[in-house]
């Protein structure tokens, strides 16, 4: 009993650390502490096997899974209050009463357990043979889906962390310029600048592919950088990466840009990217002013 | 020996110190840490309960420590997936403040 006192101690303690400590890294560490008395408590339990599992797999695999991704992401622990302010009252009081009330269910329909021997030659200790007996026979469907979540899984994180930023700025970035060279020659104005014929011709933040005939792709990359001097699009709050390519694709490059754009023009963007009116409700238009002329000075 | 109602008094605590977790943090990934609280407090209780049923004979007691290690290979996919998607919305946002998450779009 003074060791399961002990070890609930520890475990509790340590749950208590990863939902109060403002550091992930030290939240995580704490969750790896409370997951190695667990095993410790699998083996009161006769789990050995499963005891054996949980370090290498919880304390192992999975946390320092967990640790490299705080640490890969560099997450800071800035606790700010969460927006709902009563959440945190009411999660305590729901939690304090949902345990009371499992624990009372528990001691009040206790039932006592059988004796050491029948325990002793029912588990076996749970080792790797009985629990791999009991998972080949009864849980051999269930062993077999998960083999295919596990696939699944992998397939699925492997294709949500690719990287596809070189589709977005690579190619789009150079047709559009060079769908602009012959206006530039004819004009003498880059047309990408501040195109005033917009009214006339809506199409214009569409640069046509069908007339580029790019025969130097280094020549072309120096003259996106002459012509336009591309901003920094993502510093306006809401452009990421992925959006700065589709302002790019549609001939957008500078804060300029963004900062003359008209209503229905903005509404003609809107609708090409699929933007669901985000310009208009994150003001870019506002946002790319000051930005433009914070360039200027 | 403890009895069974003491391992699940504390499985309780631990599950719902975990449920706090998740509704009180803000950032995703204190969110998932409190997430693999709660999965672990549901694996005590069905490792205190092989024991309990051991009476029942050995295939049923040892049908809760099974099951125990199919909820970890599914933790182990979850995770995998989760810090995938974490990932993916840092890219986007440079937060994992779920609080501005409301609107999951690029």
């Amino acid at each position: 009993m003074l060791g399961f006192l002990l070890l609930s101690a520890i475990m509790i303690v340590g749950a208590v650390g990863v939902i109060s400590l403002r550091q992930p890294v030290h939240a995580a560490l704490s969750l790896v502490g409370t997951l190695l008395t667990l095993a410790v408590t699998y083996v009161t339990l006769q789990a050995h096997f499963l005891a054996a599992i949980q370090v290498i797999v919880y304390a192992g695999a999975i946390m320092v899974l967990f640790l490299f991704v705080i640490m890969l992401l560099n997450i800071q622990g800035a606790q700010q209050a969460s927006e709902m302010k009563w959440i945190r009252p009411v999660a305590y009081g729901v939690a304090v009463l949902a345990a009371a009330g499992i624990a009372i269910t528990a001691f009040r329909n206790a039932s006592p357990l059988p004796d050491t021997a029948t325990i002793n030659a029912a588990l076996q200790g749970g080792g790797a043979a009985q629990v791999g007996e009991a998972l080949f026979s009864e849980f051999v469907l269930p062993f077999q889906l998960v083999g295919i979540l596990l696939l699944t899984g992998i397939i699925g994180a492997t294709s949500l962390v690719q990287r596809r930023a070189m589709t977005i700025y690579g190619e789009p970035v150079k047709k559009a310029v060079a769908a602009t060279k012959p206006a530039k020659a004819k004009a003498g104005v880059a047309v990408l600048e501040r195109p005033e014929a917009s009214h006339t011709e809506p199409n214009h933040l569409k640069p046509s592919h069908t007339e580029s005939a790019p025969s130097h792709d280094a020549d072309i990359d120096k003259e996106i950088k002459e012509i336009l001097e591309p901003d920094d699009l993502k510093l306006i709050k809401g452009v990421g990466p992925i959006l700065e390519g589709l302002l790019h694709e549609h001939g957008i490059y500078t804060f300029a840009q963004i900062a003359a754009l008209k209503p229905d023009e903005i509404k003609d963007l809107d609708k090409k990217l699929d933007f669901h009116g985000r310009i208009e409700r994150e003001d870019w238009v506002s946002q790319a002013k000051v930005l433009a002329e914070g360039k200027k000075q | 020996m403890v009895s069974t109602e003491y391992y699940i008094a504390l499985s309780s605590i631990i599950f719902v110190i975990g449920a706090v977790g998740v509704l009180t943090r803000r950032s995703a990934i204190m969110v998932f840490l409190s997430v693999e609280l709660m999965l672990n407090a549901a694996n005590l209780a069905l490792v205190a309960f092989a024991r309990q049923w051991s009476a029942a004979g050995s295939m049923t007691a040892l049908n809760g420590q099974a099951a125990v290690f199919i909820i970890l290979a599914i933790a182990a996919a979850e995770v995998a997936v989760g810090l995938g998607i974490l990932v993916a919305i840092f890219r986007y946002r440079s937060s994992t403040d779920i609080d501005a998450l409301s609107e999951v779009r690029l």
